[in-house]
């Protein structure tokens, strides 16, 4: 669980470092990256390093937004299928690095790690 | 972690899941951020590798169609329109895909394809001026001026900047100046005024005119200044009448008083007691070296004089200011004026003159002055011509031809007049 806390940190800096991550390049950096944190989560899950799946309410809302998204697009009830499958890449490495936060993210010092790596992403940021 | 170990069976699954998930995420992602990559090139080939790799992007048709459209080297109209097609394919609600598609099928003299494209965009975007204005132009190609005509007004309604572009097309397509206005132009002064300043340029005094008569119908307000081009092309153009209807109503329309002239003078602003407005049927000047025009507001005949103050530096041809005034053929009258000299330096006097225009010769002028003089008037009389409707008023001195030729002094100028001399000795 500790690569994917930094892969989390790894990516947050990155979004930040590529102003936001809002040109294509860096958009698909993002998603290949949440992409391969999902993929070592399942490794991890299926070895049973991480036993369970933590829960959050937030899932139920953001799954539904997915899953709507992904029948969308799949069944294409939409009039741009291109932009609709962007849009879906985004919402997907959204939604995995919040899943992935809640199962890396389990105790009291995992989230003091965390705030700690903010502050000092933010200061770095401010030069 | 503290909680219980997940079913085996679950666990594969749900890897199973996962990795089929990451797997098409990064996939995509990996497809979007190549084909974004060759996309931003300058290479076309690589364009072409982009629409490959990434097929259902309109985009990148859309963009391979505008290359092989419009570069010189590349240039090749089937493979455009079939770019254009691909992109309309995929994306069949986009209104610009559709407009490049139609002007390429009219380039390849597939018009009644290019106007069913026109149309389409037109039903993805109906109020776009983008659309109506590039189908109303395709219209006026084909002669359909009328439809053509709408399309163009429904562009304007929205973009009311393409107003000289749009009176330039439709002059072309028609000199139907009525037909214009009525179908193409929305009944907007801002349009009016558009259409009055190509007519200008173009040098169309009677167009210019139906345009100004339904612009004063529409009781706009605007200042006097803003005529003055109009007033110009009308009188270069032989249209003295219609520059003085001009100059009466935009006082009108300007909200000011035109100011009754004395003695029902045909010269407007005699007295100088208003500003000169340097444009129009007012007083016009132009800055010369050597000379110096102003008001003297303590030197007057009455009310105020104008007052010009020469430095002695040159022999200048001094021609200010001037008006021009419309008058009748065959007719008598009488031009005057109050002068007040001091310390004039010169053997070619100053004086009042009629002309017929520019660059003719003087009808007349009052005496030459010299010298100093207290405040006198200068009076002369003349006669227009069969062909005369138009003359200058100008205050004038001519450039000496002697050896001590710089002027200096000053002479003052008020209360100009010019009468139809029957009816001076009328109003006497």
């Amino acid at each position: 669980m500790t690569l994917i806390r930094v892969g989390i940190c790894a990516l947050v800096a990155f979004a930040v470092v590529a102003h936001g991550a809002v040109e294509p390049w860096s958009e698909s950096v993002l998603e290949i990256g949440a992409a391969t944190l999902f993929a070592w989560w399942g490794v991890l899950f299926a070895c049973g390093i991480a036993p369970a799946v933590r829960r959050n309410l937030l899932f139920v809302p953001l799954g539904g937004f997915w899953a709507w998204a992904t029948v969308q697009y799949l069944a294409c009830l939409t009039t741009s299928p291109f932009l609709t499958r962007v849009e879906w890449l985004k919402c997907s490495a959204l939604v995995i690095l919040f899943f992935l936060a809640v199962q890396a993210f389990a105790t009291v010092e995992h989230w003091r790690g965390f705030i700690w790596f903010l502050l000092a992403l933010g200061k770095a940021g401010r030069g | 972690m503290g909680h219980p170990k997940t079913n085996l069976l679950i666990r594969l699954l749900a890897c199973v899941v996962v990795f089929s998930i990451s797997g098409v995420m990064a996939w995509a992602a990996v497809r979007h951020g190549v084909a974004a990559y060759w996309a931003q090139s300058g290479q076309p080939e690589r364009w072409a590798q982009a629409a490959a790799w990434e097929p259902d992007n309109p985009e990148h048709w859309y963009r391979l169609g505008r290359f092989y459209q419009v570069d010189f080297e590349h240039a090749d109209l089937s493979r455009a329109i079939s770019n254009y097609q691909r992109a309309t394919a995929i994306a069949p609600d986009t209104a610009e895909y559709w407009l490049d598609l139609a002007e390429a099928k009219e380039t390849a003299l597939q018009m009644a394809e290019a106007e069913q494209a026109f149309r389409k965009a037109q039903q993805m975007y109906p109020l776009s001026a983008d659309v109506a204005w590039r189908f109303g132009n395709f219209l006026l190609r084909q002669s359909r001026r009328d439809e053509a005509f709408r399309e163009i007004h429904e562009a304007l309604s929205v973009r009311p900047g393409l107003t000289a572009l749009a009176i330039s097309r439709c002059w072309q397509g028609s000199q139907d100046i009525e037909q214009i206005l009525k179908l193409a132009l929305p009944p907007e002064p801002d349009t009016y005024w558009g259409a009055i300043d190509f007519l200008v340029d173009a040098h169309e005094p009677d167009a210019a005119m139906v345009v100004w008569k339904r612009l004063m119908e529409a009781n706009p307000s605007f200042p006097v200044q803003s005529t003055f081009k109009l007033q110009d092309m009308l009188i270069e153009t032989g249209h003295p009448d219609a520059a003085k209807t001009v100059w009466q109503q935009a006082f009108s329309a300007a909200g000011v008083s035109r100011g009754e002239q004395r003695d029902g003078s045909l010269v407007w602003n005699g007295g100088f007691e208003q500003e000169l407005l340097n444009g129009g049927m007012g007083w016009r000047f132009r800055p010369v070296a050597g000379a110096e025009l102003n008001f003297d507001p303590h030197v007057a005949h009455w009310g105020r004089a104008i007052r010009a103050v020469f430095d002695g530096t040159s022999n200048v041809d001094f021609q200010q200011p001037w008006q021009y005034v419309v008058v009748e053929p065959n007719t008598r009258y009488r031009l005057s004026a109050y002068f007040r000299t001091e310390d004039l330096s010169t053997s070619s006097g100053i004086r009042l003159e009629a002309e017929e225009t520019h660059f003719g010769d003087p009808l007349q002028g009052t005496p030459g002055l010299t010298g100093t003089h207290p405040w006198a008037p200068g009076v002369v009389e003349f006669t227009t011509g069969a062909d005369t409707r138009l003359i200058r008023v100008v205050l004038r001195r001519r450039p000496s031809q002697k050896l001590d030729n710089k002027i200096s002094g000053t002479i003052w100028m008020d209360d100009v007049s010019l009468v139809p001399v029957a009816e001076s000795a009328a109003l006497r």
